[in-house]
């Protein structure tokens, strides 16, 4: 009998365990929440002509990925417009549509959620027209939108140079790029950049196109505040001290209407966590991670994570780790076909194994110094689904509230829209100033992982 | 270390806070220490409806919700807590889908009349008109008191907390008691901590969870949990006014101040202290709200929550010394948050009153060795 394997988001990881778990000859059912596959990394316009930003060779990555799984897509059960909003041993996953929902008992889970973006706090930065990079890159390859005409860019890692040249290329002024860390720290691990030259090569061109832009690239630099009547305006921006101190003396001010932040990622791990998978902390990788074995396996029968939302790798890991994840729920049940896999699929196992080196390298840059907890001021809003504000948590924190489930009852920070995923990692950081993090316990994972109407819940499908 | 204390409270939830700022009130110079094993609204104080009302069959429950909403109402003065506690006195609807609900709403009514609770019977148009988005059919009519309400648990608690501290209330969290031990005509009380506390009075207000101290000085009281879940939506308009009750669904729908909708749909559920969720609740409690409230179609859960609430036979309070002298218990059965105010003026008394306090004697652990149960005629 072949096993029933339902595969959670259809970007890189979870797009090549569908193809793989199908050539396996298992039953597949793919959900994701957007309109179309490609998760965000391989986001597919939702209109006809597509701005074609991203460099050549990323986009035959896109596109070899793309049509491996449309040939395959009429073959699986793919369900795109779908949330999975609740995960249960057994495994038992909830997923719904806007109007119905359905429990489904497959033999295997495979996460592959993903990350969302991260911003560390500083006054202004609620102000409207201050968004995320990847919110940016969405309109730009979704919609073909350009989020403005003047933006200013600040942040750590890839992402932030990825975005600015896309940006550029589709006509927008970026006026300033401004790097928490000089990426020339990479040199240190020469290992790390053989191992990863494809991707290092990317960088390259991505930088070569802001040169070519002629956009000014600031190294060390971090932002001050936004500032604008009723929309940014103007952000200043100034040297650190290494440690995300701003030095004084240092600042800038610059004119923009948009300024797009990325300090690093948020796993979406929040299934995972409510399924009772071990986790543990990492903040550099993406905060509460679920620990996985080689083949993707979790504490939690029946569950597998793989891609970014096992901690942040990258769309190369992820998809050579799809492959993995995809091959390994085929086989579930059968532990020794299981530990074959690792002979059979060597070049997989090894393509991972290559790039993580190269990702780990690369965490440098999301490592987050302690300065940059000091940017908020006592008025700066933490969490913005209840608006509570910097002063409001490190006043929990004083009255000896120490652990993430008390201060969220105290200050209702976490308590919103989003689940805590904007601000909780950051109140974890307030929390464990002078403490080590690993300690710290997330908040109780529960039902439901995303908002879901009564109606949705209530309209069950009964298979 | 030994630490020593004139008054040890265990759990520092609305029982536990209320009863040592009382106390403190009462007794300045008395040392209160109040000690809980986790943090902040860990219990059931976080995991509730956040819904009081004074329209109860049970003269009993009627006064102590009586003068708890009367506290509620000024709770931000009196505890010198300004943000206030959010308190929305929209009025508590109960409904009831048969005869024989309604005919105790009657009954009720002429005991509410009696205590000055300004309560009203409805027909079902008129809970209609009060509620827009319920569904009126099959109802046979409901019981409205616009004294009634909800106001944030969080709040409540926060502001007992900070009260308390300010009375020199010792409040240590994440302290867990393993055992009490007779000493003489003291207590040693034993922490996983081992910061080990003597105490003259013991005060336990560890609701569902009393009997594991109980046991440990051979006391045995017919207290149980158990389980329940919850759920809250994204904000939304006002769009349930008072504080629903259905007792056909079994439940409590309750909109806060900020808009979100609170409800705690009950699930058979064994007893005992299982609080993870279970896999039908969402789709069950869905059911339950819809049927009685379709009008909240649209609207989006953001969380689920689970509990454990304490049960007594009666599914009343238990207040007052036990058989052992100088420890004294406050249980909830399932109404801690709005009888707190009450209950820590009433035990901060008793605590000091030679003979039965009044008040507290009716919710005495004698009744259960007498079989003089109060139970009170209709709870969810």
């Amino acid at each position: 009998m072949p096993l029933h394997v339902v595969i959670v988001g259809a970007g890189p990881a979870g797009m090549a365990a569908a193809i793989e778990a199908r050539r396996r000859g298992s039953k597949v059912t793919l959900l994701d929440e957007m309109a179309r596959s490609g998760g965000q990394i391989f986001r597919q316009s939702a209109i006809d002509s597509e701005l074609r930003v991203g460099l050549p060779s990323e986009l035959k990555r896109k596109a070899d990925l793309l049509s491996g799984f449309n040939a395959i897509s009429d073959q699986i059960d793919y369900r795109a417009n779908h949330t999975a909003y609740a995960l249960f041993e057994g495994p038992e996953l909830h997923v719904s549509d806007d109007n119905c929902s359905e429990v489904l008992k497959p033999d295997v889970v495979i996460i592959a959620t993903g990350v969302c973006e991260r911003a560390v706090p500083f006054p202004g930065w609620t102000l409207p027209g201050v968004v995320n990079v990847g919110g940016a890159q969405t309109l730009l390859k979704s919609q073909g939108v350009k989020i403005g005409e003047r933006v200013v860019i600040a942040g750590s890692g890839a992402l932030p140079i990825a975005v600015a040249a896309q940006l550029s290329k589709a006509g927008v002024h970026v006026v300033a790029v401004a790097m928490l860390y000089p990426m020339r720290s990479l040199l240190v691990h020469p290992y790390a950049l053989w191992a990863g030259r494809r991707v290092v090569l990317e960088g390259f061109s991505y930088l070569n196109v802001l040169r070519q832009h002629d956009i000014l690239m600031l190294s060390r630099y971090v932002p001050l505040r936004a500032d604008g009547s009723d929309h940014v305006e103007s952000v200043q921006i100034a040297q650190h001290d290494g440690t995300g101190r701003p030095v004084p003396g240092t600042e800038k001010r610059v004119g923009c209407d948009i300024l797009a932040l990325n300090y690093g990622f948020t796993v979406n791990s929040e299934l995972a966590a409510m399924a009772g998978v071990d986790m543990t902390y990492r903040p550099e990788q993406g905060g509460w991670i679920p620990i996985t074995d080689q083949f993707c396996r979790t504490s939690c029968s029946g569950v597998l994570v793989a891609g970014d939302s096992g901690g942040l790798r990258g769309a190369w890991v992820a998809q050579a780790e799809g492959r993995i994840a995809g091959a390994v729920a085929s086989r579930y049940y059968d532990e020794r076909a299981v530990s074959n896999l690792s002979q059979e699929m060597s070049q997989s196992f090894k393509e991972r194994s290559r790039h993580q080196s190269f990702q780990k390298a690369m965490q440098q840059f999301l490592q987050l110094p302690t300065g940059v907890w000091g940017w908020a001021d006592e008025e700066t809003v933490v969490c913005r689904c209840e608006c509570v504000t910097q002063k409001q948590i490190q006043t929990a924190i004083d009255n000896g509230h120490t652990s993430l489930n008390a201060i969220k009852r105290n200050t209702r920070a976490g308590m919103g829209w989003c689940g805590g995923r904007m601000c909780m990692q950051n109140v974890a950081a307030q929390v464990s100033v002078g403490k080590p993090s690993e300690d710290l316990q997330p908040m109780t994972p529960r039902p439901v992982a995303r908002p879901i109407s009564l109606q949705a819940i209530r309209n069950q499908t009964i298979p | 270390m030994t630490q020593t204390a004139d008054i040890l409270i265990i759990g520092a939830g609305p029982y536990g806070l209320s009863c040592a700022w009382w106390t403190a009130l009462r007794e300045p110079k008395a040392k209160i220490v109040v000690v809980d094993e986790g943090d902040f609204a860990c219990g059931g104080i976080g995991r509730n409806a956040s819904s009081m009302r004074m329209q109860w069959g049970l003269e009993l429950n009627i006064k102590l919700c009586k003068e708890s909403i009367a506290f509620f109402e000024e709770a931000g003065k009196r505890l010198d807590y300004p943000r206030g506690i959010d308190l929305r006195q929209q009025g508590y609807l109960l409904l009831a889908h048969d005869e024989s609900t309604f005919a105790q709403f009657k009954a009720n009514h002429e005991l509410h009349k009696k205590n000055d609770v300004p309560s009203k019977l409805l027909t079902p148009e008129e809970c209609g008109k009060l509620v827009p988005v319920l569904n009126t059919e099959g109802l046979v009519g409901g019981s409205f008191c616009h004294k009634d309400g909800n106001a944030s648990p969080f709040l409540w608690l926060d502001a007992l907390l900070q009260a308390a501290r300010r009375l020199n209330v010792e409040v240590r969290m994440n302290t867990r008691v393993d055992r009490l031990i007779t000493q003489g005509d003291r207590f040693l009380v034993v922490t996983r901590e081992q910061q080990d506390i003597s105490a003259a009075k013991i005060l336990l207000c560890t609701d569902w969870a009393a009997p594991q101290l109980l046991q440990t000085v051979g006391i045995d009281l017919p207290i149980t949990g158990m389980p329940k879940q919850g759920l809250v939506t994204e904000a939304w308009p006002e769009i349930v006014a008072p504080v629903v009750i259905s007792f056909k669904h079994d439940f409590a729908v309750s909109q806060v101040l900020r808009g979100n909708i609170l409800a705690v749909v009950a699930q058979d559920r064994p007893d005992g202290d299982d609080t993870r969720s279970t896999p039908d609740y969402l789709s069950f409690a869905s059911r339950q709200i819809l049927d009685c409230l379709p009008g909240l179609a649209a609207i989006k859960v953001l969380r689920t929550w689970g509990g454990v609430i304490s049960k007594t036979p009666d599914m009343q309070a238990i207040l007052g010394e036990t058989e052992l002298e100088n420890l004294y218990i406050a249980v909830s059965a399932y109404k801690g948050f709005m009888t707190s105010p009450a209950v820590g003026r009433i035990m901060s008394e008793a605590l000091f009153d030679s003979g039965a306090h009044p008040e507290a004697a009716p919710f005495g652990t004698e009744r259960f060795k007498t079989g003089n149960l109060i139970p009170e005629p209709l709870t969810v």
